[in-house]
């Protein structure tokens, strides 16, 4: 890539160099007795503290992570190509932190805030660690404010809220990443801060992500953090505390923040990795003895603040690869039990047609409608419950011609709004849209339109709503409830509608 | 590495803090010697004091008690000025 070179350099390189003041101080040292492996065993370095960032010769960091009688266990967070046994080690009296500030949103990061787009540092003062105790009882509050997602079958019945932490968690390839990145798109205009946290992925499907997020218009609001599968060990366990930290600084000043975690089960690998070559005992899946620990501080940092501490919130995503669907192995029954529901996606589902591939019957939000507005909480219970009638029924689906009446109208009726849950990927709905579709399914305004038609009839029918009754979607985005009145106008909308669609 | 003297058990080893080794570009003379061994006493009680010389310091001095530094080497300097650079 060629850079045109600015010819006025000397100026500003002659007064940064008159401002140099050098410091002088007496520092720690350690001699290093062996690397490799992304870990450097230094003698030495007595009063290093645990989780202290140290430095080797040529500017390479590290973290003190294993302090033993005799030797410091350090990770290097960087090429471990430039050390040599020998080689001197300097303590900097630093906890391992990371720069924080107004100027990451729009960029892309490595775990030590440094920027890997291309473009220049951040310029901040602040600095958060990376390491915290998340806050305690004293400083919460109740989760009750939703968070959107925009995904149809998520926000009515697997709702989520601002400061709760819901895990998404599947096979590969049944579109884990596709609710995360769907839910930072739909997060325009709501005053929510997005953080994704790529871990141990390839580099294109960061890359991706990234693109999706720019043509969207989501990066002005979003940071990424990234430490693809190339990177160090040392990176990808890092990850996930940097993009806490990052969210931190704008918890505490009151905003909303919602971060992604995709995903905890590499970052899970690269943890037993470094614990593995340090000799640390190792337990089932060879995991060491804190994996749990290891996720559970993390998701304990996601928290919704009382009015008294500024009222933010930080809304964790943590995403899960099962192997099999198996949601019972180590890992995921681990995060399952620390976060506060999951979404379970399933890759028969998926190749079946079903996308968004949610099974609703698996999937939980302990929160609930705390989490929804009141016209959602409204239409769907009939909702879940249609769903849940239909899915007792599944097998007699089949044979839908031979089962009785009222049978073959549930059956009807749960299908048409299966169908209808189904949504393209970055298209994220307005609630109050998906308040007017779900309504139209639930009363059975679609009992009597084909399956096949009935993603085009919501399309067209709310096509319609926006040209001819855009009132009541703006009364019902406004008041965020449902009232009489509206459910009548809706009524006579949607039979008007029905009278000119094309079946 | 410091050990426990208290258990007679683990041997003594020879204390590294003994010896403060200080490192200049060029040999020092003797009043530089005297205000080396001043500010080594500010920094550690040793026992003696070991003169090295290194070309690749460049100036300043370097003085090391057992696993602790003091550098006010000029190569130690630069690096610390690229790295502020590096930074901007």
């Amino acid at each position: 890539m060629k850079r045109t070179v600015n010819t006025n350099i000397t100026g500003p390189l002659k007064k940064h160099l008159a401002a140099f003041t050098p410091e002088f101080s007496v520092s720690e040292i350690g001699t290093v007795t062996s690397v490799g492996d992304g870990v450097a065993k230094v003698d030495g370095l007595e009063g290093c503290g645990y989780m202290e960032i140290v430095e080797f010769a040529g500017g390479i960091k590290g973290v003190a992570i294993n302090l033993e009688e005799k030797s410091v266990g350090i990770i290097v967070m960087g090429e471990v190509l430039g050390i040599r046994e020998g080689d001197e080690v300097r303590a900097t009296g630093q906890i391992l932190s990371t720069p924080v500030g107004d100027g990451f949103l729009g960029r892309v990061v490595n775990p030590l805030g440094e920027p890997v787009d291309g473009k220049p540092n951040v310029a901040t003062k602040t600095r958060y660690p990376l390491e915290k105790i998340a806050p305690g009882v004293v400083f919460r509050q109740q989760v009750n404010t939703p968070l959107q997602t925009g995904i149809k079958a998520i926000d009515a019945m697997i709702p989520i809220g601002r400061g709760q932490r819901e895990l998404i968690i599947g096979d590969r390839n049944t579109g884990k990443t596709a609710i995360a990145v769907d839910a930072i798109i739909n997060q325009k205009g709501e005053d929510v801060i997005c953080i994704y946290v790529a871990i141990g992925q390839k580099t294109s499907r960061v890359a991706q992500v990234i693109n999706a997020l720019e043509k969207f218009d989501a990066m002005s609001y979003s940071i990424v953090v990234s430490a693809t599968s190339s990177d160090p060990a040392s990176y990808q366990y890092m990850a996930p505390y940097t993009g806490c930290a990052l969210a931190e600084y704008f918890l505490d000043r009151g905003k909303d923040v919602l971060v992604v975690y995709d995903d905890l089960s590499k970052h899970a690998w690269a943890y037993r990795q470094i614990s593995l070559i340090l000799r640390r005992p190792s337990g089932r899946e060879a995991y060491p003895g804190d994996v749990f620990y290891l996720h559970s501080r993390l998701l304990e940092r996601a928290v919704r603040l009382n009015d008294d501490h500024g009222g933010g919130s930080i809304t964790a995503l943590p995403i899960i690869e099962t192997l099999a669907n198996d949601l019972s192995a180590y890992i995921p029954t681990n995060v399952i039990s620390i976060t506060d529901g999951q979404i379970f996606l399933e890759s028969d589902l998926f190749y079946a047609g079903q996308r968004p591939a949610i099974n609703v019957g698996q999937s939980v939000s302990r929160v609930g409608s705390s989490a929804q507005i009141k016209a959602m909480k409204k239409i769907a219970g009939s909702l879940r419950v249609d769903l849940a009638q239909y899915r007792s029924l599944a097998a007699f689906a089949q044979f839908s011609t031979d089962v009785d009446e009222i049978t073959k109208k549930q059956i009807d009726r749960g299908s048409r709004l299966v169908e209808l849950l189904k949504q393209p990927q970055f298209v994220p709905m307005s609630v109050e849209r998906q308040v007017v579709s779900i309504w139209a399914g639930t009363k059975g305004h679609l009992d009597d339109i084909p399956l096949s038609r009935i993603g085009d009839f919501e399309q067209q029918f709310l096509d319609f709503m926006e040209r001819e009754h855009r009132k009541i979607l703006t009364t019902i985005a406004r008041d965020k409830a449902l009232s009489e009145e509206t459910e009548k106008q809706l009524k006579q909308a949607v039979e008007i509608f029905r009278k000119g669609f094309v079946v | 590495m410091k050990r426990n003297r208290k258990d007679p058990l683990i041997p003594d080893t020879p204390n590294e803090a003994d010896t403060a080794v200080v490192t200049s570009a060029a040999p020092l003379d003797g009043r530089l010697k005297s205000l080396v061994s001043s500010v080594v006493s500010r920094i550690g009680t040793v026992r003696s004091i070991e003169y090295r010389v290194d070309p690749e310091v460049l100036g300043g001095i370097r003085i090391r008690i057992g696993n602790r530094v003091l550098d006010t080497s000029l190569k130690r300097q630069l690096s610390e000025i690229v790295k502020s650079l590096k930074s901007d």
